[in-house]
C-alpha cells in the first residue's frame, strides 16, 4: 500500500511538473525512477488487486509523460518512450499470470494447512498406540497367537504413521509445486518454518527409528518380511524425493532467521549452526535396511537349524546361495539322505514361506532363487536303482533259458 | 536517426577520402547535440567521467578558473551539455559562468565564458533547445549559444 502511495506521489509530481518542467535531466530522472518503482511493484505483487493498482499507475505514467515522448525517444537510448511503456504493460501481463496462479494455490494451501493440523494430531495419537503395543511386546505376557496379533497391529500402526508423515510433507511442499511455478525464497522460507513448526523431519526420523525398533523386538512371520521390505522401499523412495526440498527449505528458513537476527542485533535469536536436517534420517534408513536384512537371514537360517541342518554361515544373497550349493554338492558327493533338507525345509518352509521375500532383487533375486530351487530339486530325485535292472536282467535270462530248453526238447522229439 | 547515420558517416568518409584522393570533404547539416545533459560528480582525482557519452576529462583548470581553488569541484556535480554544433557547455552549482568549450583536438579549449549570475547559480540545469542551449536556475531562464547569451539576462 505504501509502495503504491509513493508511486502515485511520484506520478503526481512528474505529471504536475511535466509541462512546466525546467530541467530535462530531472524529467528523465523522475521518469526512470517511476519506471523502476513500477517494475519493482510488478515483481513483488502478491495479489491481483495490487497489480490492478499498478496498472493504473502505468497508465497514468504513460498519459502524464506522453507530451515528452520525442525527448524520451532520444534520452532513453537504447529504449524509447513507447518500448518502456510497452515493457511495463508486458510485465503487468506476466505478473498477472503469476499472481493469479499463486492466488489459486493459496486456496489449496489454506485447505492443506488445516489438514496439516489434523495430520499432526493423528500422528501423535498413533504414537501413543505404538507405545502401548511396544509395551505389550516387551512384557511378553501373551500367547503366541496374541503376540502375532499384537505384532500385526503394531506393524499396521507403523505403516499408517508412515503414510501420515509423508502426507504431512506433501501438505507442506505440494501446494507450491504448480506447473511452471518456481519456488521463490519467501515460499522456501515459509516451507522451512512449517517444517520446524510441525517437527516434520523429526517425525520422519521417528518413523524410521520405530521401524528399526519394531524389527528388533518382533518375531515376524516369514511372509510378513516381504511387506516389511516393501514398506522400507516405499519409505526410502519417498524420503529421497523430499530430501532436496527439505534441505532447501530448512536452509532458506535458517538464512532468513540469521538475517533477521543480524538486523535486530539480537544474539539470542540466532539459530543453531547449520546441520543437514536429513543426515539423521539417512543414517536411520541405513540402520533400518541392515536390521531388516539381518532379520531375514536370521529367520531363514533358523528354518534349517530347526531341522538340525547346519549350512555354512550366510548373511546376504550371495553367501546364502553359496551355502545352499555347498550343502547340495556335499550331499550329492556323499550320497547321504537329503530328504529332510529337500522336502521338510526347502519345499515346506523356504519355498512356501520365504520365497516372496527371497525373490526380491535386493535380497536374493528371482533368477538366483530359481537356480537354487532347481539345484535342490535335483538332489531330491531318487538315484537310478540298479536292483531293478538286475532283477529285470535275471528275468530275461530265465526266459531265455526256458525258451532254449523248450526248443531243444522239441527238436529231440522230432528227431 | 543519429545512430543509423554514424556508421554510414564513417563509410562515407573513407570512401570519399579514397575517391577524392584525400581532397577536402565537408558534410553539412550535422547535429552533434546531446538530448539531455550529463550530470557527473567530480572525483577525488579531479576528473569527470560519463558512461553514456563516453566523456572523460580532468577539470582542475576549470576549478581554478571559476573558484581560484583547484579542489573546489571535488565531490560536486558538473553539468555538461553538447550543443548541435559540437560545443560543450559546462556549469554547476555556485558557478557564476557557463563555460563553452571546443572539444576538437583531444582537449577542451575555452571558446567562451558566459557570465550568467553574479551571486552564483543555486541549482542550474542545461536543456537542449536546438539551436540554443537553455540554462534554467529557479526563476532564471536564458537561452545561450556558443557566443553568449541570446535571450534572458544575468541576475
Amino acid at each position: 500500500m505504501r509502495k503504491h502511495l509513493i508511486i502515485a506521489a511520484a506520478l503526481l509530481l512528474g505529471a504536475a511538473a511535466g509541462p512546466a518542467q525546467e530541467s530535462d535531466f530531472e524529467l528523465k530522472q523522475k521518469f526512470e525512477s517511476t519506471v523502476r518503482s513500477l517494475r519493482t511493484a510488478l515483481d513483488t505483487a502478491t495479489s491481483v488487486t495490487s497489480l490492478d493498482r499498478t496498472l493504473d499507475s502505468i497508465n497514468a505514467l504513460a498519459a502524464g509523460y506522453k507530451p515528452h515522448e520525442a525527448f524520451f525517444d532520444k534520452a532513453l537510448v537504447p529504449e524509447t518512450y513507447a518500448s518502456t511503456i510497452a515493457g511495463l504493460r508486458n510485465g503487468y501481463a506476466v505478473a498477472y499470470d503469476r499472481v493469479a496462479t499463486i492466488q489459486a494455490q493459496e486456496g489449496r494451501i489454506i485447505d492443506l494447512e488445516s489438514r496439516l493440523a489434523l495430520l499432526v494430531g493423528d500422528i501423535d495419537s498413533l504414537r501413543r498406540e505404538r507405545d502401548r503395543l511396544f509395551g505389550e511386546l516387551r512384557a511378553s505376557r501373551q500367547s503366541n497367537q496374541q503376540l502375532q496379533a499384537t505384532i500385526r497391529q503394531l506393524n499396521q500402526s507403523l505403516q499408517t504413521r508412515d503414510r501420515l508423515v509423508f502426507a504431512l510433507l506433501d501438505s507442506i511442499f505440494v501446494p507450491y509445486q504448480g506447473a511452471g511455478h518456481t519456488t521463490g525464497d519467501t515460499q522456501l522460507e515459509n516451507q522451512g518454518q512449517k517444517l520446524q513448526q510441525t517437527s516434520a523431519v523429526a517425525r520422519v526420523a521417528e518413523v524410521a527409528s520405530d521401524n528399526v525398533r519394531f524389527l528388533g523386538v518382533s518375531a515376524l512371520e516369514p511372509k510378513s518380511f516381504a511387506s516389511a521390505a516393501d514398506q522400507y522401499d516405499r519409505f526410502a523412495k519417498r524420503w529421497q524425493a523430499f530430501r532436496p526440498d527439505i534441505v532447501a527449505a530448512s536452509t532458506a528458513a535458517r538464512t532468513a532467521a540469521l538475517t533477521k537476527a543480524a538486523g535486530t542485533g539480537s544474539a539470542q535469536t540466532v539459530p543453531p549452526p547449520a546441520v543437514d536436517p536429513g543426515v539423521r534420517v539417512d543414517s536411520l534408513l541405513g540402520l533400518w535396511k541392515s536390521t531388516l536384512d539381518g532379520a531375514i537371514w536370521r529367520g531363514v537360517a533358523g528354518e534349517f537349524a530347526a531341522k538340525s541342518i547346519y549350512l555354512p554361515p550366510f548373511h546376504d544373497g550371495p553367501s546364502f546361495a553359496a551355502a545352499v550349493r555347498a550343502y547340495v554338492d556335499s550331499a550329492k558327493a556323499s550320497g547321504k539322505d537329503a530328504s529332510v533338507f529337500v522336502n521338510e525345509v526347502w519345499k515346506e518352509r523356504i519355498d512356501k514361506e520365504w520365497r516372496d521375500v527371497l525373490t526380491r532383487g535386493d535380497v536374493l533375486g528371482r533368477e538366483q532363487y530359481a537356480a537354487l530351487d532347481a539345484s535342490v530339486s535335483e538332489l531330491g530325485k531318487k538315484p537310478f536303482d540298479m536292483t531293478i535292472m538286475l532283477v529285470l536282467g535275471l528275468i530275461l535270462l530265465a526266459v531265455a533259458a526256458v525258451w532254449y530248453v523248450l526248443s531243444r526238447r522239441s527238436r529231440s522229439a522230432s528227431a | 536517426m543519429t545512430r543509423s547515420v554514424v556508421p554510414g558517416l564513417a563509410g562515407l568518409l573513407v570512401a570519399g577520402a579514397v575517391a577524392a584522393g584525400c581532397s577536402s570533404l565537408t558534410l553539412t547539416d550535422v547535429d552533434q547535440g546531446w538530448p539531455v545533459e550529463a550530470v557527473t560528480k567530480v572525483g577525488r582525482d579531479n576528473r569527470i567521467a560519463d558512461n553514456r557519452y563516453a566523456l572523460s576529462a580532468r577539470v582542475t583548470p576549470l576549478a581554478i578558473e571559476e573558484f581560484q581553488d583547484s579542489s573546489a569541484l571535488i565531490g560536486k556535480d558538473l553539468r555538461v551539455l553538447r550543443n548541435h554544433q559540437g560545443y560543450y557547455f559546462v556549469t554547476g552549482q555556485s558557478f557564476k559562468n557557463v563555460y563553452v568549450f571546443d572539444g576538437s583536438g583531444g582537449a577542451f579549449s575555452l571558446s567562451e565564458k558566459i557570465e550568467v549570475s553574479q551571486a552564483g547559480l543555486s541549482n542550474p540545469a542545461l536543456n537542449q533547445r536546438t539551436p540554443y542551449v537553455e540554462l534554467v536556475d529557479g526563476s532564471l531562464k536564458m537561452l545561450l549559444d556558443a557566443d553568449g547569451v541570446v535571450k534572458g539576462g544575468a541576475q
